[in-house]
């Protein structure tokens, strides 16, 4: 009687191997195919509005940041935030890219502002059709933007200048601020920050701040402008850069020619060379913004003018000085977090 | 419930082995099969998903064409005006717009579906510049439709930039598919092959499991037939449920060694009931040349004597001497029994005839003084007795009995059916025995002999104890012989008791 029962279970457990076998080959097929992503994309999660984040080409590590910062709170709040024109095969201006995304139909816009005509024309079309556009970082004061998400530049200059001072000026010293063309505004107010810490200390009649101006209109141009400083010019006592690619360039050109230490560097940003130089003393210091908070605050600016039909103009971001002991902790933390 | 399992269980087993053997493989090969069905149906859905893959691609080349209609028909229908361009342009227009409708147009978590939407929309207000710009035309608007023209070439470019980044980006996103794919198609064909090594291995296993458990039974019927064969007949056969030819052999081979066991059984009991018979034999013909042997010391050449008696007896005849020839004869005959009857079984008659030859001898001897009756039942004349059983007794009675007394000597033989035996009985009236004497005579402790020689005894030297052993052997029962006396001249019976047999 067992052998029989023995025969009739085995022949349960083959059907069983049969069916598992089955099931088993056909889900590693559909393993497979997932792992393919399969023809056409997957579809997704539905959002409730579509805003265009529009930025230049320059700044790529600062602005990838913003966008990231802008993407997640979008998802938060069922908002998705397209880096438009950054997959397009032609480079559009940002004006161009902002007409093009009206007539794409978005619902709103975050733009790297810039304090031109072809951009106040390209906002005032915008707002024209209903699309309003928030500037992020740098403004179009004269636009029809509904609102600006950046920082002070002046209060910026003011914490440079506290910075410069921790070094000796009894004897008056020279600084250079590395500026372009397009954020001139912005980098006179950074001059103007500066000069009014070292006034508040007495020193500004005796020390010397310039603006040193870098041709950034065409691509790699700002780089060699920078060297040239090194090559021909006469140094001063301390440089300013005003954004991250000018920092890299300041302590790489210093490096390059033996300079480092006989100039004192201040720089921008807290990407991680720029932390890395700080924390190695190459630059003195260097002041940040919470580039991710920029691009959520810029969404939540949206969408409170998409509910409500008014947003406050302007919404300041804090900045923040990184001293070399600080660089060094943040460093640690961000490849414990790596790891 | 519980009914269903067992009734499976019989249907299994009271099933033939060809039908089991037939179920098995179809088992395994419906298995095989649905193996390679579903591997078959996995590497056709991949080899669909290769061909798919550059669909999108396609598709986007022909929203690309139909928007180049569209625009070419417009421009054609700026520079000419004609209907047939017109006409070109509404077909395009429709063309287009049905290309269109295959895009996303919601806002959702995909770049590539958010490229449609902004292509859709895009299009769609390249569209309504265009219609703007034919109707300007229509209207003949010169300034308007030119103003609306570039417009319209512009959007064109974008919406063609537009368009062509996303067919780069699915051409990259389809390139990685293809790879993936192509990778999994590698993937699936190994895991086929595995899966088909499996399933050969586990349907061997299955096949050579089952196949081993129909097979099991034979192979100990085998094993019990070898052994059987070397001549163990304490084969411990396990039983066999299945009721198929397996099952049957073995039932039938189990039976047929239990036969085999009863036959030997009782052929080892009739070996030694025959072993007991020959011995008996032997016993008896033991007795009986002993008896020879006695015979022969006591008497001179029985064969010489009984020709010279045959010589006598016709002499006697010839001289007309009648009793001398009637004495003679009852000799011969005497003589001639004794030869003759020895080592053969005789009947009660011959034995009661040997009785009256050894009277009549006798009284002529001692002169008549022997009163010799018989009471003999005729009918029992036939039946089969050992030879030389009867005289020994009368010759005791004549030695021991009668001989010395004084009075009249009477002997008595009778023979009478008595129930389920025969009794022969030789009474004589002489000095009769002590119980002490019977018990000596009949456990063979008394020799009459030694106790006789001083008298003169010329016995022929067959002892009542010979007579007792050759019963007890010739009937298989002991105590046949008995005797009877009430004490000193109160003569004695001898009783021979004589199993009647069936016949």
């Amino acid at each position: 009687m067992k052998k029989k029962d023995i025969t009739l279970k085995l022949i349960s457990v083959f059907l069983v191997l049969i069916v598992l076998l089955t099931i088993g080959s056909i889900v590693l097929l559909k393993v497979l195919m997932n792992g393919a992503g399969g023809p056409g994309g997957t579809g997704g999660q539905p959002y409730a509005r579509h805003y265009a984040f529009i930025h230049k080409g320059a700044d790529e590590d600062l602005w990838a940041r913003i966008y990231d910062g802008a993407r997640a709170h979008g998802e938060e709040l069922g908002v998705y935030v397209e880096d438009f024109g950054s997959q397009l095969t032609v480079d559009y201006d940002r004006d161009e890219l902002i007409r093009i995304a009206v007539d794409a139909s978005v619902d709103g816009i975050i733009v790297d502002g810039e304090p031109d005509e072809e951009m106040n024309e390209a906002i005032a079309y915008a707002t024209s059709l209903g699309v309003p556009v928030v500037t992020a970082l740098d403004d179009c004061a004269e636009s029809d933007r509904v609102c600006f998400v950046g920082f002070s530049n002046y209060t910026v200059g003011r914490q440079y200048g506290e910075e410069i001072l921790k070094s000796d000026v009894s004897d008056g010293i020279t600084v250079y601020v590395v500026m372009d063309n397009e954020n001139a505004g912005g980098a006179n107010l950074v001059i103007s920050g500066i000069y009014d810490e070292f006034a508040e200390h007495g020193v500004a009649d005796i020390c010397n701040i310039e603006g040193v101006y870098v041709n950034n209109e065409t691509t790699f141009t700002a780089e060699e402008d920078i060297r040239d400083i090194f090559i021909n010019g006469s140094l001063p006592d301390a440089m300013v850069a005003i954004n991250s690619v000018y920092t890299r360039c300041l302590f790489q050109a210093a490096v390059d020619y033996n300079k480092a230490g006989s100039v004192a560097l201040y720089g921008f940003d807290d990407s991680k060379d720029i932390l890395e130089a700080v924390s190695k003393n190459l630059i003195e210091a260097t002041v940040s913004v919470d580039a991710a908070r920029i691009g959520a605050s810029a969404v939540d600016a949206l969408n409170e003018y998409a509910d409500t039909g008014y947003v406050t103009t302007y919404i300041a971001q804090d900045t923040e000085v990184i001293l070399a002991a600080h660089a060094e902790e943040l460093l640690n933390s961000e490849n414990e977090e790596t790891e | 419930m519980k009914m269903k399992k067992p009734s499976k269980i019989i249907n299994w087993n009271n099933r033939s082995i060809q039908s089991k053997l037939i179920f098995i493989f179809f088992i395994a090969l419906v298995f095989i099969m649905g193996v390679n069905i579903v591997m078959f149906i996995n590497i056709n859905t991949m080899m669909g998903n290769l061909e798919r893959i550059y669909v999108s691609n396609l598709n986007l080349d022909e929203l690309l064409a139909s928007m180049g209609d569209v625009h070419s028909s417009m421009t054609e229908y700026l520079d000419t005006k004609s209907s047939d361009s017109l006409d070109k342009y509404y077909r395009a227009n429709q063309s287009y717009r049905g290309s269109l409708d295959t895009l996303n147009t919601q806002t959702v978590d995909d770049d590539m579906l958010m490229a449609e939407k902004n292509i859709y929309n895009l299009s769609t207000s390249y569209l309504d510049i265009v219609e703007d710009t034919i109707n300007a035309k229509r209207g003949r608007d010169v300034e308007k439709y030119s103003e609306y023209y570039e417009t319209a070439c512009e959007k064109y470019n974008v919406v063609e930039t537009f368009v062509y980044s996303l067919n780069n980006a699915r051409f990259k996103a389809n390139n990685r598919d293809y790879n993936i794919l192509l990778t999994s198609l590698t993937y699936i064909e190994t895991a086929n092959v595995v899966i088909l090594l499996l399933a050969a291995v586990i349907t061997i296993a299955l096949v050579s499991v089952v196949t081993g458990n129909i097979i099991r039974p034979l192979r100990d019927l085998s094993d019990a037939a070898k052994q059987v064969s070397e001549g163990d007949f304490d084969v411990e056969l396990a039983p066999v449920e299945s009721g198929d030819e397996i099952g049957i052999l073995s039932g039938t081979f189990a039976q047929m060694l239990t036969s085999i066991k009863e036959y030997v059984v009782k052929l080892g009991e009739s070996i030694r009931n025959e072993s007991a018979l020959k011995e008996r034999e032997l016993k008896m013909e033991t007795q009986i040349k002993d008896a020879q042997l006695k015979y022969l010391q006591a008497q001179i050449n029985p064969h010489f004597l009984f020709n010279t008696l045959n010589a006598g007896a016709q002499l006697a005849m010839l001289e007309g001497a009648e009793k001398t020839t009637v004495f003679i004869d009852n000799m011969a005959s005497f003589f001639r029994y004794n030869i003759r009857k020895l080592d053969e079984d005789t009947t009660i008659g011959d034995e009661l005839r040997l009785v009256d030859n050894y009277i009549y001898i006798l009284n002529v001897r001692f002169s008549g003084e022997i009163h010799y009756h018989k009471n003999v039942d005729e009918s029992l004349d036939g039946v089969k007795v050992p030879s030389m059983i009867l005289q020994p007794i009368v010759e005791n009675a004549v030695n021991y009995g009668i001989r010395d007394i004084d009075r009249e000597k009477i002997i008595e033989v009778s023979c009478v059916r008595a129930g389920d035996h025969y009794e022969l009985s030789v009474w004589d009236n002489g000095k009769g025995m002590t119980r002490e004497r019977i018990r000596e005579v009949l456990d063979g402790s008394y020799d009459p002999d030694a106790v006789a020689s001083g008298s003169g005894s010329n016995s022929n030297g067959i002892g009542i104890g010979n007579v007792c052993g050759r019963l007890e052997l010739y009937f298989g029962e002991s105590d046949l012989l008995s005797i009877k006396s009430d004490g000193e001249d109160a003569g004695t019976e001898v009783i021979i008791r004589i199993p009647a047999s069936e016949e």
